[in-house]
């Protein structure tokens, strides 16, 4: 912490102070007091949820858990949303999910957060449902040798149990054996596309709300089925799922900030304007 | 209930240097760093075990791969050897080697040729973007200077574009960074994590105070 901070203490009404004091009770107040703003649902997120529903009976989905705890503020609701998902159609459709963390330790914690705290996971049993192999260090070499042999470049589940002693996993092997891509990342998606878009299977991405720019392109060009970007993509998601949770109880306090963020511009650029003017004169 | 009140502290004891530098900051920041710091070495060592210790040395697997994995990794330790520091050059250049191949095999076909295909311009989307594609890169077209007024148009064109992208890109990043204090908020205002905030307002107000006075 720079020393400015503490010559500075006595002087509180110091502008950054004052705008996050401002801030915090402008994010706080739809918190303790929801209003319930309207929120649309966009088509992608649309797509999304068609394309889990799309899954065929009895089939696979690699879910690449890569965010951690320091982004479940903006990526919780939209992981929340998608394992509530997938464990309704783990149910009706006997479909089975792989769990893995390529990027780093982080997505472990959070996705044991989720299993265990966010989503009902009653009815479905671990290694005959859905199986969590664990932290693979190696990022995109990871993403890549999971696409061409899963059992080469994980032998074992997270607790040590051969998949080779799992009937259901012993015949899928790679790529081509998957049903679904999907990951969750708060850095850079670039890796999953690169690794995944050449086997022609659906994609489905959970990324920041300021890597959807970044998506945008792979999802253009069809390489990306459909993404949830950050806690709008979310909310939007709990409402198609008929399951308001966090990303809801956020989206008050997002639209509000977001207002005094424009206010914050226009005072600023119209006192910078005054002061110009001023100069001039 | 514990550990909405851990959570609750931890939030205030970082947000506290949004007002000025205290020892509860202090605290807060080496906490974090610490449970990181011993988070990731856990998480290492159960690789390594999962990895490579149970295949070498209790499945006796010493005939694969993994064990060429294993020493590989191991000569990044020369670092640590005087005089010896050179070995650690190979382990990295093993990874970058493996790593870029990875990567730049794989972004041939979709960071590269999958965005070359021109999208049909049968919308105003599509105009704008196939627009916006050739203005820029005209703006960033630093090797043939020109004073054809069709090419100073479109670098002009070119650079609303990219002040437009940028807002885009600013306005996003602003929405995640927005999230993450919103997303800790419910935890101060409502259920237990309020029996901290409280106290944590009345010390704020009480330094507010005391600063003023100096």
């Amino acid at each position: 912490m720079s020393d400015k901070y503490s010559e500075a203490a006595g002087t509180f009404p110091r502008a950054d102070r004052i705008i996050w004091l401002i801030f915090f009770i402008v994010a706080a107040l739809p918190i303790m007091f929801p209003i319930g703003l309207p929120l649309d649902i966009t088509e992608v997120t649309r797509d999304y949820y068609a394309t889990i529903e799309d899954i065929p009976e009895a089939g696979v989905v690699l879910y690449s858990f890569d965010s951690g705890m320091g982004a479940f503020a903006e990526m919780g609701p939209a992981d929340i949303g998608t394992i509530t998902h997938l464990t309704s159609v783990m149910k009706e459709n006997n479909v089975k999910v792989i769990f893995v963390t390529t990027a780093g330790p982080e997505g472990q914690v959070a996705l044991n957060v989720i299993l265990t705290q966010y989503v009902d996971m009653s009815g479905l049993v671990y290694g005959e449902d859905y199986l969590n192999l664990g932290l693979i260090p190696g990022y995109e070499s990871t993403l890549a040798a999971l696409a061409e042999d899963l059992h080469k470049i994980a032998p074992t589940d997270v607790e040590g149990t051969r998949l080779t002693d799992i009937p259901w996993i012993a015949n899928v092997r790679g790529a081509e054996d998957y049903d679904i891509f999907v990951f969750s990342t708060a850095t850079s998606p670039d890796p999953y596309p690169r690794q995944w878009a050449q086997y022609d299977k659906p994609i489905l991405a959970v990324a920041q709300a300021a890597t959807a720019s970044w998506i945008r392109p792979y999802h253009e060009a069809g390489m990306i089925t459909a993404y949830l970007p950050g806690q709008r993509g979310g909310a939007e998601y709990e409402v198609l799922l008929g399951a308001p949770g966090l990303g809801s109880s956020y989206m008050d306090a997002q639209s509000l900030t977001h207002v005094y963020a424009i206010v914050l511009i226009l005072v600023v650029n119209i006192q910078w304007y005054l002061k110009r003017k001023g100069d001039e004169t | 209930m514990i550990d909405e009140l851990i959570y609750a502290a931890a939030t205030l004891m970082i947000w506290s240097a949004l007002y000025r530098d205290n020892p509860l900051f202090k605290i807060g920041q080496n906490l974090i760093v610490g449970l990181y710091l011993g988070m990731t070495i856990t998480s290492g060592l159960d690789v390594l075990y999962r990895k490579a210790w149970t295949p070498l040395f209790i499945e006796g697997k010493f005939l694969s791969l993994i064990t060429v994995g294993t020493i590989i990794g191991i000569l990044i330790f020369a670092r640590l050897i005087k005089g010896k520091e050179w070995i650690a050059r190979y382990p990295i250049a093993v990874l970058t080697a493996i790593g870029g191949s990875v990567a730049v095999s794989g972004a041939m076909g979709t960071q590269i040729l999958g965005q070359l295909q021109m999208p049909p311009l049968t919308s105003i989307d599509n105009i704008l973007m196939v627009v916006g594609v050739f203005t820029s890169m005209t703006y960033f077209l630093f090797s043939v200077r020109t004073q054809n007024p069709i090419f100073k148009l479109s670098t002009q064109i070119g650079k609303i574009f990219l002040m437009v992208a940028l807002g885009c890109m600013l306005g996003l990043e602003f929405m995640t960074n927005v999230s993450l204090p919103i997303g800790a908020l419910p935890h101060l205002v409502t259920g237990p994590g309020v029996y901290v905030t409280i106290p944590a307002l009345i010390i704020l107000v009480a330094a507010i105070i005391y600063d003023s006075r100096k």
